[in-house]
């Protein structure tokens, strides 16, 4: 009577376990680390080690058949309590909740699975042998399943942690998640089992191919399904909110840069009748100079050499005088002309929103390139910060690759935003 | 005691900024030598030295702005803070370094935001040193001389502007960090850079005066380019 444990040796154990791990970490690459992660490490893999030979010993040993369906349904029990365990190791190395976990494992344990069928499907093919053939511990066979895990990892990489990494992978709030795991450990790990268990009972070398294709081809389906109702989704529902906020201010800014240029046509006429009154009438010149920096004040012109930013700041500007509130600025808006107007507009208009009449006095403005990256430096006094900024303001910022912060200290509200050079 | 200098062809004007000065210097105890000039032409020929200028712009002959120009060209240094009725000109200020502008009359909390800047700017000027027992014998350092320190098995590389070996001696990079103080940027677990070097900031890495490039470690790049930021911010 075989024993299974006895046809799984240490070696092989680890290896599938390391694979698994690796297939892992593709998937949580972008994920902040937690405080002693280099402890922290050791000890989960230990942890996961121990978990797959108490479950090999549990699940499987009693089996008395391989080919049986007790042991079949021991190890469809085994890979999904060590996917479950995976769960765990994640939120113990990672700084990040259970269901960026899930989803970590899930996609991670799929692509192993895929690297899995790889070598299973390729082995048949190169073999011609019955499947049943198959020696699961001959160094060829060992060769040849590193070898599919390897491109599978390298393709993997290719196609999702590098998307990863350039999207980030921020914290996901979606239950189900629930739902994404039972599918993997349904579809992939059982029909995974499936076909080993039917290559057991005799199987054909090309039903087994067959077979083996539609595994690999729901593996990938998975991967994408995955993909398409999280990431996509979170970012597209993200995007939606935000292109919602600057298809609306952009209405705004197309009125506002109408207004304003009537404004300053106006004052341009108001100033051009005063110098000719005076040159007909030989008005006193003093007078005149005064009454020109009365109407000053309604000299909305801001030119920093970006439009949209000259439309919101002369805006703001009319706007808090009205207040009684300062509002300067010394800036070179074309630093920002990586940005589109309607970004512009919102970003600096939900900024200045922010900042309330009652409250502030003076306000000070800077835009320029520092260091080689773009810089937004906003200062207000008489102000505290008190709820978080607006969505609108991370998501744009975000968008172009920047990084703000924002604090009070005795009164004085700062607000800071840089664009590294890309 | 700094030296503040007004440069402004008003006498109600200047007197209100001295005014202004006094009051902010008896509220926050500063000290401040002032010196009032009455043009931009007697600035720009007389070439004093100051910590820092408030300068109008609409001046007879040589205005303002001519003068800033005039200055920089001479002098990267000094603060500059324009004080003018004609805010239009004062938006392209960030072409002579100027810190903000004061539109007139000057008001006391217009005044106040923009000379907390100012302050800040002149207090991180005092350079700060530390000391550094090497193997060699104890050296003294200036810590703005410092571009960056690095560690390794222990060992920690002070690679210091003038010096061609970086200075070794044994101690941990949190250490370092702690008595470096808040100029200082983690790039990664093993390298502080001082942002006072840095020439470009990427999204991956930064470059530093010497044009080395030092790249963020994966944990560390987010809260470094945010330190990176509140440092823009604060230089600003």
């Amino acid at each position: 009577m075989p024993i299974p444990l006895m046809t799984v040796s240490l070696f092989t154990m680890c290896a599938s376990l390391l694979r698994i791990v690796l297939g892992v970490l593709l998937i949580t690459v972008p994920l902040p680390l937690r405080d002693g992660a280099r402890a922290r490490i050791p000890a989960v893999l230990a942890g996961l080690l121990c978990t797959y030979v108490f479950l090999l010993v549990v699940l499987l040993a009693p089996a008395s058949e391989t080919s049986g369906v007790g042991f079949f349904i021991g190890q469809l029990l085994t890979f999904s309590l060590l996917l479950i365990a995976c769960v765990g190791a994640v939120l113990f190395v990672y700084d990040t909740n259970i269901w960026t976990a899930l989803f970590c494992c899930s996609a991670g344990y799929t692509v192993q699975n895929l690297a899995s069928g790889a070598t299973e499907l390729v082995w048949t093919l190169i073999g011609g042998a019955s499947p049943r053939s198959v020696s699961f511990n001959s160094p060829e066979r060992f060769m040849l399943s590193s070898l599919c895990t390897v491109v599978v990892y390298i393709a993997a990489y290719l196609l999702i942690t590098r998307y990863l990494h350039r999207e980030g992978l921020e914290r996901i709030e979606d239950r189900s998640m629930i739902l994404i795991m039972a599918v993997v450990i349904l579809v992939i790990i059982g029909f995974d089992l499936v076909i080993k268990w039917l290559v057991e009972q005799g199987i054909g070398a090309g039903a087994m191919v067959f077979l083996r294709v539609f595994h690999g081809l729901a593996c990938c389906f998975t991967l994408t399904m995955e993909f398409e109702l999280l990431i996509r989704r979170r970012t597209e529902a993200e995007r939606d909110t935000l292109q919602a906020v600057i298809s609306q201010q952009e209405h705004q800014y197309k009125q506002s840069r109408e207004t304003i240029a009537a404004v300053n046509a106006r004052l341009h006429d108001i100033r051009h009748n005063i110098a000719r009154l005076g040159a007909e009438e030989g008005l006193d010149s003093s007078l005149l100079k005064d009454m020109v920096r009365e109407i000053s004040i309604y000299d909305t012109k801001v030119r920093t050499g970006n439009e949209a930013l000259d439309v919101v700041l002369s805006e703001k500007r009319l706007m808090l005088e009205r207040e009684g509130i300062t509002l300067t600025c010394v800036a070179d808006g074309s630093v920002l002309s990586f940005m589109a107007s309607a970004d512009i507009y919102t970003l600096f208009n939900e900024i200045i929103d922010r900042i309330e009449p009652s409250k502030a006095t003076s306000i000070s403005l800077v835009v320029r390139k520092v260091l080689g990256s773009a810089s937004i430096h906003i200062e207000c006094n008489g102000h505290d910060l008190e709820a978080p900024w607006p969505e609108a303001v991370r998501g744009i910022i975000h968008r172009y690759g920047g990084t703000f912060s924002a604090g009070d200290r005795e009164g004085l509200l700062q607000f800071s935003a840089l664009f590294p050079a890309q | 005691m700094y030296r503040i200098l007004i440069v402004e062809d008003t006498l109600a004007e200047s007197d209100n900024l001295r005014a202004l000065l006094s009051r902010y210097g008896a509220e926050r105890g500063e000290q401040f030598a002032v010196e009032v000039m009455a043009s931009a032409l007697e600035f720009d020929e007389r070439k004093p030295a100051a910590d820092l200028v408030f300068m109008d712009i609409d001046m007879p002959g040589m205005n303002g702005m001519q003068a800033a120009e005039a200055l920089r060209e001479r002098d990267s240094e000094t603060l500059l803070i324009f004080v003018t009725n004609l805010a239009q000109y004062a938006v392209h200020g960030y072409a002579v370094d100027t810190l903000d502008f004061m539109v007139k009359p000057v008001s006391y909390d217009d005044f106040s935001l923009r000379m907390d800047r100012a302050m800040r700017k002149l207090h991180k000027r005092t350079g700060a040193t530390v000391t550094l027992p090497t193997a060699d014998g104890t050296r003294i350092i200036n810590v703005r001389d410092i571009a960056y320190v690095d560690i390794l098995r222990h060992d920690l590389y002070y690679h210091i502007d003038g010096i061609a070996e970086p200075l070794r001696l044994r101690g941990s990079i949190k250490a370092a960090a702690e008595e470096l103080g808040d100029d200082f940027v983690r790039i990664s677990s093993s390298c502080l850079a001082n942002m006072a070097h840095v020439r470009l900031i990427r999204q991956g890495s930064i470059v530093l005066s010497s044009g080395e490039e030092l790249f963020f470690s994966r944990g560390c790049r987010k809260e470094a380019l945010e330190t990176l930021n509140a440092y823009v911010g604060r230089s600003l």
